[in-house]
Formats: structure tokens, sequence, C-alpha cells
């Protein structure tokens, strides 16, 4: 057999194990977000406080997440993830603060608090009314009480505890380092059971 | 990286989280049919987005391995009955050989029958008799 024909016949067998592994990657990549979609969703709504605006977030996160970096490893993609979706939720925050400066200049800006999260948080399954009504109370009060929060605690503390990240993932979601996490997220905590009080105990 | 039962710095911050933990893993659970449509809507787009991104290097390098591989086969069919060394000079003029535009058709022909002149050769060397050998 000539060295061109083995060469090909190699060739051949490393696109097969190519397109193999890519199908994989991508199942693999599928999984993650469909666990990491609900949560990261809750998570920008919190921030939002607008669930089609956050929609749009998660998804322009996943796509970024799937052009860009399906190719790091798995254990890669949750840090990765909430990164692209923080950037985006604070460009949306920059975007809202100039449009609300340039409605005010312009005698037109209206008042932000219409927005009530009792009203708006999502019917919960499986539950008796009065255990739905007692979580979505509790909801509406942590949620307001994380969104009194500075921006890098509230986000130290929802990725700490809603997506479960180590101080490590959770530095790297957030662009700083871990003792910088530990602090935000220990303010955060101290803050909340200020606000919240004796009904968190 | 995900470590939901990661003990927190102290047990009176424990409830607390856990608590939040608890009503947030809630809320999500709860998340309408709607809402969900279109979060899997939104991972499909994306998914799809991902398979058809531009052909990457990986593809074209065994291409290129076969060019590479077909070079040297030519380069080294001056060498084939004895084992001269390639040497920078030597290798570039055949490399000159095989740019010029003006080279005829039939050297080209001869250049794509290369391992059939190799075998013809090799046939050849095996048949010449000895000597002493009787034939016939």
């Amino acid at each position: 057999m000539s060295a061109l024909s083995v060469s090909f016949a190699v060739s051949s067998e490393t696109r097969r194990d190519n397109r193999s592994g890519t199908l994989q990657r991508q199942q693999a990549l599928n999984r993650f977000l469909q666990d990491v979609e609900g949560r990261a969703l809750r998570i920008a709504e919190i921030s939002l406080r607008d669930r089609d605006e956050a929609l749009d977030l998660v998804q322009e996160a996943t796509i970024k997440l799937a052009q860009k970096y399906a190719d790091r490893d798995s254990e890669e993609w949750t840090p990765l993830f909430y990164r692209i979706l923080q950037n985006g939720v604070r460009d949306w925050h920059r975007r809202r603060i100039v449009r609300q400066r340039v409605m005010v200049f312009f005698g037109r800006g209206k008042a932000d608090d219409d927005y009530d999260p009792v009203a708006a948080a999502p019917d919960p399954a499986g539950r008796t009314p009065e255990q739905q009504l007692d979580n979505r109370a509790a909801m509406a009060s942590l949620e307001a009480a994380l969104r009194a929060l500075p921006a890098r605690q509230r986000e130290a503390f929802m990725l700490r505890t809603f997506e479960g990240l180590d101080v490590a993932g959770t530095a790297t979601a957030m662009g700083c380092s871990g003792g910088s996490v530990k602090t935000h997220y220990s303010r955060a905590v101290h803050a909340l059971r200020a606000t919240l009080g004796e009904h968190w105990q | 990286m995900n470590t939901r039962n990661e003990q927190n710095s102290s047990a009176q911050e424990e409830p607390l989280v856990k608590r939040a933990a608890e009503i947030f893993d809630d809320s999500v659970q709860g998340l309408d049919a709607q809402t969900r449509s279109r979060l899997n809507q939104g991972r499909q787009q994306a998914l799809e987005a991902a398979a058809s991104r531009p052909v990457t290097w990986n593809v074209w390098l065994p291409v290129g391995a076969a060019a590479a591989v077909a070079m040297v086969t030519i380069v080294m069919w001056n060498g084939v009955e004895q084992p001269v060394a390639l040497d920078a000079p030597t290798m570039a003029a055949d490399f000159e050989i095989l740019m010029d535009a003006e080279l005829e058709q039939d050297d080209l022909e001869m250049l794509e029958e290369l391992e059939f002149y190799s075998w013809l050769d090799l046939d050849e060397e095996m048949n010449i008799p000895e000597p002493d050998e009787h034939v016939g």
C-alpha cells in the first residue's frame, strides 16, 4: 500500500473519530444546558426583575457558550456560562441606567416600583396551597432582600447558594479572586440575615 | 464544581442559606410550561448554531499530511537505487523542477506513475539471471 493510500486511510479514520467525539460532546453540552437553564433563568430574573429579559439573556449566554466554549473541559462550562450571563446582566443594568437618565432628562421618567414579585412568582408544583403560599411569600421576601444587596454580594450569594459553585468556580464566574468571593459572600449572608430576620432562623 | 452540600462558614449561617436554597429550587421546579418551552427552544438554537460552526483546522490536517507525503515521495524518487543522502541543494533542485511551470506533459505523467516505475526497476533487478544460472 502506497504512502498516499495509508495517509488517506488514517485521515478517514480520524474524521470518523472526530465525528463521534463531536456528537458525544454535543450530547454532553445538551445535558448540561438542560440542567443549568432553569436556575440560570431564575438567577437572572432576580437581578433583572423581568422574565422576558432574563430569558433573552439566558439564551444569549447559551449561544455564546455553545459557539465559543463547547470544546473546553465540561468542568469549566458552569463557571464560564455564569461569567457570560453575569456580564450580560451587568450590561443590561448599565443600559437601563442610561435609558432611565435619558428619560428623566426629557421629563418622561417613571417609577420603577410596579414590579410585584408575588404576582410574578411562578406556580410551584407538587405543594399544598399553604406550602405554595409560604414558599412564594418567602421567595418574594428573599428576592427583595437580594435586590437590596450590592451587585457583587448578590452575585456571590446566588452563585454559591443557588448554583452550588465552590469558591474557585464562583471566582471564575465573577472574574475576581477567591478572597473577594469569600468577602462578598460573607457580607451578603450577614446583610440577608439582618434584613430577613427571625423568619429565616 | 457544584457542591450543594458544601458547608458554609458558621452554623449560624446555615439555616438561612439552606432555606434560601430550598425555596429557590422550589421556584425553579415551578417554572411554567411556556417558560420551559422557551428555554428548550433557546437551547436547541444554540446547539444548532454550535454544530454549524466553520470547519476547523483538524479536518484539513490529514489533507495537508497527504500532500506532504506525496511531496517527500517525489523528492526521494531520485534516490531509489542508491542510498543517497538528500542534501539541501538536491532537494531544492527537485522542488525547482516540480515548480517549473513549463514541465513537459510526459514528464508529469512519469511523475504520476512513480510507483509503477519503482516496481518496474525492482522487478528488472530481481529477474536478471546469475552468470551460471541455467535458463530455459
